[in-house]
């Protein structure tokens, strides 16, 4: 949020207006009332400088409008959709994963959810595009990830396996305060890349800060959701949710979290940390375990698509991979 | 339009009651400290001047000031030197676990009573003293018996029968000069004050016990091993709240994770297993503790009885595939079958 001083205010603003609004945030001006600001504008009434505020601030601040086949133009042409390397999930989730979107994969453990995260940075990584891992379980395993790069298909595009893993960066993360500050760091550190400051990686694309994967959610929120303090956790939950978000469209990222599930005993297992998280991420992937390394996954929420679909893998040395549907299986959603 | 990143005074790691002193005298985020001395915040929200100057630099440090430290990537991981890990002196299971207990993550054991937890527990805290020369790593064990099964005993009979194992592989013709002279320097009396044992008896005390940790091992930097036997104890005893108890669950995972990750040592958890009953009826054994704990161990291991035989399984690994190893329990301690084979793939598999 830029702060007051830094907007061009012109001649509307005397010397004891720059003075108040001074050292204030937009937003807390906004939160101030029209009354007071008024006596900051100069002007021939105070009706009237309110109104030249609020034109300077929506000119200067407000969001640009755009009408759908605007969007519909640079969906196509701008925002890409990051395969996961899993064709049967890349199915699932209409191409991969979408930037700007909080993706979020849920089941009980071993159901693949790291395996499927790691597969997803790994082949981006392999384009060149920069990943950023937030461990919370020392579950990253570069051996694991030379493997999965091994048996990515070959390609013109597919870097040498050192400049690959070079692009994963991984931060040991182990409680959600570490989790906030790492992420304000790289969102920070990235705007500081794109803006042409600070070590450039690469040219063009390649380079350039793709996929944000948080392993996991869970594990983070876990020890301070439902205590006594239950705004403390709920707050806490929020804000790592909400700067996610603004990662993700700010930077235009997509965000892979992973999260365990409750109630696997009572009625079916479903994702963890509750309402006020399961607003945060746009699409929402539930995994099963089937029977020995098969899994299979199902569209538990999603803003794009009303699929019903399913999709099986198998965990195999080369990442999660596509199989066929076990004979006899049916799914009822 | 670059953000500048701020952070409600609500989600710093302060006081509750300090939080709300702050924001009742107008300090709502870290950016409204900018430019603020300490003497001033004291003087305006009336705290005391070493809090307000602990205030104002976690106000400016919350960034990390904007640089991103302590990540690696995945080449330098991949690069490092891999850790030796701990062996349980059953080939077999060590085959399965990736050459035996890694360092660095958390390891969860779980089983019926009398499968052999406990046993492979003082089995490790033995093991993990296996000196450089011959693959070990030389270290120390920290013990954390909640349930009184640790028997010293037992572990005097272990130690002895590692150390002849060893002294026969240096008298052997392999055998190097430093493996007799790292074997040399070994007695029973060495090898048992080597662990520490802690005797947790009440919730209490584990709940104080794992913030302690890291102090008593930055004070005995050899510590490669802590084994909690067993975790669920005195949950099972005392869970009227279950949430309370996911909760403590959730907090000792984090506490643990990190302790293992920062000081690069081997953390074995026991667990016991309970009974889910699938639609059609079939019944399975899963690691007990529910949904929450479930994820909070890096690899967890299903230890079971089968056709008469004692069977490890990993059950769920970020890196390991899923196979099924023969162990016995022997006067000596944990052994593999005495004819070597591979380990059968598990038919599900």
């Amino acid at each position: 949020m830029p702060r007051a001083g830094q907007l061009n205010w012109g001649s509307d603003l005397d010397p004891a207006g720059a003075a108040l609004l001074e050292g204030l945030t937009v937003e807390e001006i906004l939160l101030k009332g029209q009354l007071d600001l008024s006596y900051a504008l100069s002007g021939p009434s105070s009706e009237q400088a309110s109104r030249r505020f609020e034109q300077i601030l929506q000119h200067q601040l407000a969001p640009a409008v755009k009408n759908g086949a605007q969007l519909m133009v640079q969906l196509q042409q701008e925002v890409n959709i990051l395969p996961t390397g899993c064709s049967s999930l890349d199915e699932l989730l209409r191409g991969g994963l979408r930037e700007g979107h909080i993706i979020e994969l849920t089941g009980e453990p071993a159901s693949g959810k790291s395996q499927a995260c790691l597969l997803a940075a790994v082949t981006t990584a392999a384009r060149g595009e920069r990943v950023a891992w937030l461990d919370t379980s020392t579950f990253f395993d570069a051996h694991h990830a030379a493997a999965f790069y091994h048996a990515l298909p070959a390609s013109p595009h597919k870097l040498p396996l050192e400049a690959c893993l070079d692009c994963i960066h991984v931060h040991p993360v182990h409680d959600v305060l570490d989790a906030l500050s790492i992420l304000e760091a790289i969102v920070l550190q990235e705007q500081e890349i794109r803006a042409g400051r600070g070590p450039q990686p690469r040219q063009g694309r390649v380079g350039r800060l793709s996929l944000i994967t948080v392993d996991s959610i869970s594990a983070l929120l876990g020890p301070v959701l439902g205590s006594g303090q239950y705004g403390y956790g709920q707050a806490l939950l929020s804000s790592l949710g909400h700067l996610l978000k603004q990662a993700a469209a700010s930077l235009s990222v997509a965000c892979l979290t992973t999260n365990g599930v409750v109630g696997s005993s009572r009625g079916g297992p479903r994702p963890a940390l509750g309402e006020t998280w399961k607003v945060q991420p746009q699409i929402r992937v539930q995994m099963h375990r089937e029977e020995g390394s098969v899994r299979w996954a199902t569209l538990l929420a999603s803003t794009i698509s009303a699929s019903k679909g399913i999709a099986w893998f198998q965990l195999t040395s080369s990442g999660p991979q596509t199989c066929n549907a076990p004979s006899g299986f049916t799914f009822q959603p | 339009m670059t953000a500048i990143p701020r952070r409600s005074v609500a989600l710093l790691p302060l006081p509750n009651a300090l939080q709300h002193l702050l924001m009742a005298c107008g300090y709502r985020t870290t950016a409204d400290f900018d430019g603020i001395s300490s003497p001033a915040l004291a003087h305006t929200s009336g705290i005391p001047l070493e809090d307000a100057s602990a205030v104002l630099q976690m106000a400016q440090g919350h960034l990390h000031n904007g640089s991103v430290q302590g990540e690696r990537s995945a080449r330098a991981l991949l690069e490092e030197r891999p850790m030796r890990r701990i062996i349980t002196f059953c080939s077999d299971v060590d085959q399965i676990l990736g050459g035996g207990v890694a360092l660095g993550q958390l390891t969860e054991l779980c089983g019926v009573p009398g499968v052999g937890k406990t046993q492979l527990g003082m089995q490790l805290a033995v093991d993990v003293q296996i000196p450089y020369a011959f693959g070990g790593l030389g270290g120390t064990a920290v013990y954390i018996d909640t349930e009184g099964s640790f028997a010293v005993e037992r572990v005097e009979q272990v130690a002895e029968a590692c150390m002849r194992h060893l002294q026969k592989l240096a008298a052997s013709p392999n055998g190097t000069s430093q493996q007799a002279d790292a074997v040399s320097c070994m007695d029973k009396e060495g090898m048992l004050a080597n662990i520490h044992l802690f005797r947790v008896t009440e919730l209490a005390q584990q709940m104080t016990l794992s913030n302690e940790l890291d102090l008593f091992i930055s004070q005995h930097p050899l510590v490669k091993l802590v084994v909690f036997d067993s975790v669920t104890f005195h949950f099972r005893q005392d869970s009227r709240d279950l949430a309370q108890r996911a909760r403590v669950l959730a907090g000792l995972a984090q506490c643990l994770t990190r302790l293992a990750a920062q000081r690069r040592l081997a953390v074995v958890i026991m667990n016991q297993v309970t009974t889910k009953v699938s639609d059609n009826d079939s019944s399975h054994l899963i690691p007990a503790l529910g949904d929450s704990w479930a994820h909070a161990s890096a690899t967890q291991v299903l230890l079971s009885f089968q056709d008469g035989t004692r069977q490890a399984r990993i059950y769920k690994s970020p890196s390991l595939p899923e196979r099924t190893a023969e162990y016995l329990i022997t006067a000596d301690g944990v052994r593999g079958r005495r004819t070597p084979k591979r380990p059968r793939p598990d038919p599900a598999a």
